[in-house]
């Protein structure tokens, strides 16, 4: 259930485009919302098979530089569906911007309730 | 601090979001002072955040049926629902230096005036963190920001009049987070200015000049009409397309 990152290379699927599925992989699609107590919404959308495949932000939340979206989006895709918090946590905090409204915890608990 | 002070100028919302990107990279560029920008619309519109979805924030069926111009802001934070003659919008456009660099202090400070002048008229509004303007009955307005290089633009609307039937058409509020603050009517979530002081909208406006000026050294000045080109240009560019519009 929990963490299975093993220190030995993964292989990676060959399709690793967003919303592209290999043959035996079942992808699925589901939201998670995550409402943060001074009022800002962050909504998760993600895509995965065993892997994160595409992840979509959104939100009235704050970010800068603005760009950086893209950034933690790329932060989180990829991982196995089974990442631990705290490894999913400390990726999406390597990212270089500041989240205002919002933390990394709060992105990564939305992402692994959407993948739940 | 210098501040021109800009009152004038009618735009589309387009123009006026095109605006905040070409204002604010002037700042930075050194071709314009200091300025606080008092905005003036023709028609109703959505100023969307910036990492907002589209069709999580508006009823897209409605806005298109009734030619409302939705547009994508270059600041986040939440949807607004603006009408002319109802809100009062304006923008600070500043250097980096004259701003706080904590984000919580730096809505606090650039709100402060339009607090100050709310409460002197009568009405009892307090910042509300992060980036709210507050009335015990509920939410006047709202403030957002963006730091570019060397310049912040700081811009806040006010509700003054809003027609708050119409809003819940256009908006889609959310769900979740009405129903996280158990309230059932999503008016009683927004307080117009109207209902609590009898001083016109130009009489708010003009206040609201008063205490800029008291801060500031301040003086009036309209935009270059080499600005509102530019504006004009990234408006048809940026801030008229579907890519930008509708990109989330």
């Amino acid at each position: 259930m929990e963490a299975t990152v093993s220190g030995q290379p993964v292989d990676r699927p060959v399709a690793n485009e967003p919303f592209q599925t290999t043959e035996d992989e079942h992808v699925n699609t589901e939201s998670a919302t995550v409402k943060i107590p001074d009022g800002k919404l962050l909504e998760v959308t993600v895509s995965w098979g065993d892997r994160i495949d595409a992840v979509r932000l959104t939100g009235d939340f704050f970010l800068e530089p603005p760009e950086a979206r893209a950034e933690l989006e790329a932060a989180i895709e990829g991982s196995r569906v089974d990442i631990d918090r705290e490894t999913l946590v400390r990726s999406i905090e390597s990212v270089d911007a500041r989240l205002i409204g919002f933390e990394a915890a709060h992105l990564a608990d939305a992402t692994l309730e959407a993948v739940r | 601090m210098k501040l021109r002070v800009v009152d004038g100028g009618t735009y589309s919302e387009p123009v006026h979001q095109a605006l905040e990107r070409v204002l604010t990279d002037r700042l930075a560029d050194g071709e314009m002072p200091p300025t606080l920008r008092f905005w003036s619309r023709d028609e109703p519109a959505v100023a969307l955040g910036r990492f907002q979805a589209h069709a999580d924030e508006v009823a897209v069926e409605y806005v298109e049926e009734h030619g409302i111009d939705v547009v994508r802001r270059i600041t986040g934070g939440g949807a607004m629902y603006v009408e002319p003659g109802a809100v009062i919008t304006y923008s600070l456009y500043l250097p980096r230096g004259a701003v706080p660099e904590r984000v919580e202090e730096s809505y606090a400070e650039l709100d402060a005036w339009t607090i100050d002048t709310l409460r002197d008229l009568g009405v009892n509004a307090r910042h509300e963190p992060l980036n709210d303007i507050a009335h015990p009955e509920g939410k006047i307005g709202g403030a957002a920001q963006l730091r570019g290089r060397d310049a912040v633009v700081h811009h806040t609307t006010l509700s003054y009049d809003l027609d708050l039937a119409e809003m819940l058409r256009v908006l889609r509020i959310g769900e979740q987070k009405l129903s996280d603050k158990a309230i059932s009517s999503a008016e009683k979530r927004v307080a117009v200015l109207s209902a609590y002081t009898d001083a016109s909208r130009e009489a708010v406006v003009e206040r609201m000049k008063g205490a800029a000026a008291e801060r500031y050294d301040t003086f009036g000045e309209s935009l270059s009409q080499d600005a509102i080109a530019a504006a004009r240009s990234l408006a048809s560019e940026q801030f008229l397309t579907d890519e930008w519009n509708r990109q989330l």
